[in-house]
C-alpha cells in the first residue's frame, strides 16, 4: 500500500490538514486542494488512487469535480457532505462517487473506508486467476477487470465492476444488500444500505439493462440482487 | 352519531309545514262550516237539497284545495331542504375535512371557495389563508432546521477530526492545534447567538429601546469599531457622512446593523479595495455602505438576505450566513428597508438602509 497517492479536496483548511495527517500516517503520499478547479488539475496531474472530496467547494462544487474527474480517471472517490439529505444527489448525480461520509465523521472511520477500498482490487487480483465468465450476452474478465456486452466493452467504475464481479462469481446466488456491501465496501462499512441500489442502478444503465425486464441483474424482492440465469 | 345538518334542515321544514296545516285544519273545521252556513242562510235559500249540495260542494272544494296545497308544500319543502342542505353542508363538510387534515399536520390543503352565503364564503377564505400560513411557516421551520444542521456540521467535523487527531497523535497538542479548536467553538457560539437573534428579529420580538439618535454619531461609532479590522486587511474605510438627520431608533441595534454591513463589505472586498459610507436626507434618511469588492450577480441581490445564503456555494471568509438576514429584520422592525444593489460580479456592492425621517 506504500506510496499510493491520495488527493484530499476540502475547503476547510484545518480539516483538510488533519485528514492529510491521518493519511500520511497510513503511508500514503497526500496532496491537498481547497477549490474545485485545483482538485481537477491535481487529479489530472498526479492520477491518485483515491480522492477524498468535499461536496461544498468554492469555484465549482464536488459533484462537478466528480463528473470532470470521471472523464479521465476511474480512481476511488469518497464524498464528504454536511447534508445527509443530499446523499442521493451525491451518489446519483455525480455518477461516480464510490462512497460517502456525512459530516461530522471520525477520521478513523474515514481511514477504515480508505483501507477497505484500496484493498479491494488486491483481493480480486490476489486469488489464483479467477476464470473468465460468460452469462448470456455478458462477458466478465475478473483478472483484466473488463466487461463486454454482446462483444462491446463497457466502461465501469471500480465500484460498479466490484459489484458485478461479486454477483457474477456466484450467478445462481441471491445476495442481500448487506452481503454485497461486505463484498464490495468491506465488513466494517456501516451506513445506508441504499448505496447498493444506487450503484446497481448505474451498473444497469451502463449494461443497457432494465429493472422491469432484466437481462443481466435481477431484483430479488425483499432480499437484494442476483444474476439472471 | 350526531344527526346531519341536512336531516335537521329537512325536519325543520316539515315541522313548519305541519304547523301551518294544523292551523289551517283547525280554522277550517271549527270556523269555516259555521260561517258558510251563516252566509247560506242569509241568502234566504232554504231548500234542504240546495243546502246539502252547497255544503257538499264547499267541503269537496276545501278538501281538494287542502290536499293539493299539502302535496305542493311537501314537495317544495323536500326540494328546498335538499337544495339548502346540499349548498350549506357540502362546503361545511369540505371545510371539516380540510380542518381534520390540518389537525393531522398536513397543511397543504385547498378549500373550494363557496359563493353560498357571506358567512360561509368568509369562513372558507379565512380557513384557506390560515392553512397557507401554516404551510409556509412549517416549510420555513423545516428548512431552517435542515440549514442549521448543515451549518453546525462543518465546525463539528473539524472539531471531531482534531480531537481524534490529538488522541491518535496526528494533531500536536500545541498552541496552533488548540487555536484551531477554539476558533471552531467560537464559530458554533456565534451561530447559536445569531440564530436566536435572527429568530427574534424576524418575529418582530426584539425589545427595541427607541430614542432620537443623530445619524452622524451612529455612523462614526460604527466606523470606529471596525477601523482596526479594516487596517489589518488593508482595505480603506472612508466615512463621508456629515450633516445628516436625527432618526428614531434603538441605537445599539442600529449599531449592529451598520457593523454587519461594514463587516460584510470588508469580507467581500480584497486588500487594496475601499469601502465608503455616506448618508442622504430627503423624505427619508438613507445610509449607504458601498464597496468596490466582489459584487453580487443581479439574480442574487434579494437572495443574499436569506438565511445561510452564500453567493459562492462554499463559505467565504467566516460569516455565520445570518448577518444580512438579521440586519434586514432589524431595519424592518424600525419601519425601514435594507436593499442591495450591484453592477454585477466583480463590480462592487452597495447596501442602502432607508429609515423614516423624524
Amino acid at each position: 500500500m506504500d506510496n499510493q497517492q491520495v488527493l484530499v479536496v476540502e475547503d476547510e483548511v484545518d480539516l483538510a490538514r488533519v485528514i492529510a495527517g491521518y493519511l500520511q500516517n497510513e503511508g500514503f503520499t497526500v496532496r491537498q486542494a481547497h477549490t474545485g478547479p485545483d482538485a481537477v488539475a491535481l487529479a489530472q496531474q498526479d492520477s491518485p488512487a483515491l480522492i477524498v472530496l468535499d461536496l461544498m467547494l468554492p469555484g465549482f462544487d464536488g459533484i462537478e469535480v466528480c463528473r470532470q474527474i470521471r472523464g479521465f480517471s476511474d480512481c476511488y472517490i469518497i464524498m464528504l457532505t454536511a447534508r445527509d439529505d443530499e446523499i442521493d444527489k451525491v451518489l446519483g448525480l455525480s455518477m461516480g462517487a464510490d462512497d460517502y461520509l456525512v459530516k461530522p465523521f471520525s477520521p478513523r472511520e474515514l481511514m477504515a473506508r480508505v483501507r477497505a477500498m484500496l484493498r479491494r482490487p488486491r483481493q480480486v487480483g490476489g486469488s489464483p486467476a479467477a476464470p473468465h465468465r460468460q452469462l448470456a450476452d455478458l462477458d466478465v474478465d475478473p483478472e483484466a477487470r473488463k466487461v463486454w456486452v454482446s462483444g462491446a466493452e463497457i466502461d465501469l467504475t471500480r465500484t460498479e465492476f466490484d459489484l458485478l464481479d461479486a454477483l457474477s462469481e456466484q450467478p445462481r446466488r441471491a445476495f442481500t444488500r448487506r452481503q454485497l456491501i461486505d463484498h464490495v465496501w468491506g465488513e466494517a462499512w456501516y451506513g445506508d444500505e441504499h448505496i447498493v441500489d444506487v450503484h446497481v442502478g448505474h451498473l444497469r444503465k451502463k449494461l443497457g439493462d432494465d429493472a422491469g425486464t432484466p437481462r443481466f441483474i435481477r431484483t430479488v424482492r425483499g432480499i437484494g440482487y442476483g444474476m439472471v440465469t | 352519531m350526531k344527526t346531519s345538518l341536512a336531516t335537521r334542515l329537512f325536519t325543520a321544514q316539515v315541522l313548519v309545514i305541519a304547523a301551518t296545516f294544523g292551523a289551517l285544519l283547525v280554522t277550517i273545521l271549527l270556523v269555516a262550516p259555521g260561517l258558510f252556513r251563516h252566509h247560506l242562510q242569509m241568502t234566504g235559500e232554504d231548500s234542504p237539497s240546495v243546502q246539502e249540495h252547497a255544503q257538499e260542494a264547499f267541503e269537496t272544494a276545501v278538501g281538494l284545495a287542502l290536499l293539493t296545497a299539502a302535496a305542493v308544500a311537501v314537495l317544495a319543502a323536500v326540494l328546498l331542504a335538499w337544495f339548502l342542505a346540499r349548498r350549506v353542508s357540502r362546503p361545511i363538510e369540505e371545510l371539516a375535512g380540510a380542518a381534520e387534515q390540518v389537525a393531522h399536520g398536513e397543511f397543504d390543503v385547498s378549500v373550494p371557495q363557496t359563493t353560498f352565503g357571506r358567512e360561509l364564503h368568509s369562513l372558507s377564505e379565512s380557513f384557506q389563508e390560515m392553512a397557507d400560513d401554516l404551510a409556509s411557516t412549517d416549510g420555513a421551520r423545516a428548512r431552517l432546521l435542515s440549514d442549521l444542521a448543515h451549518e453546525l456540521r462543518t465546525p463539528l467535523a473539524t472539531l471531531e477530526a482534531h480531537i481524534d487527531g490529538l488522541e491518535d497523535g496526528v494533531v500536536a497538542a500545541d498552541a496552533q492545534g488548540y487555536a484551531v479548536m477554539r476558533a471552531q467553538v467560537h464559530r458554533l457560539q456565534r451561530l447559536a447567538s445569531d440564530v436566536k437573534l435572527a429568530a427574534a428579529a424576524q418575529e418582530h420580538a426584539l425589545d427595541l429601546h427607541i430614542q432620537p439618535v443623530e445619524v452622524v454619531g451612529l455612523v462614526a461609532t460604527a466606523c470606529a469599531a471596525q477601523t482596526a479590522r479594516y487596517r489589518d486587511k488593508g482595505v480603506a474605510l472612508r466615512n463621508a457622512c456629515e450633516n445628516c438627520a436625527t432618526v428614531q431608533v434603538d441605537a445599539d441595534r442600529m449599531q449592529q446593523v451598520l457593523g454587519n454591513l461594514l463587516d460584510n463589505a470588508l469580507r467581500h472586498t480584497p486588500p487594496g479595495g475601499s469601502v465608503q459610507i455616506t448618508c442622504r436626507v430627503g423624505g427619508e434618511v438613507q445610509i449607504e455602505v458601498s464597496d468596490n469588492g466582489e459584487g453580487i450577480p443581479a439574480d442574487e441581490l434579494e437572495a443574499v438576505f436569506q438565511r445561510f445564503h452564500r453567493v459562492d456555494a462554499a463559505r467565504s471568509g467566516g460569516g455565520s450566513g445570518l448577518g444580512l438576514t438579521i440586519a434586514r429584520a432589524i431595519v424592518e422592525d424600525h419601519g425601514g428597508t435594507l436593499r442591495a444593489s450591484s453592477d454585477g460580479a466583480g463590480r462592487g456592492t452597495s447596501m442602502v438602509v432607508t429609515l423614516p425621517a423624524l
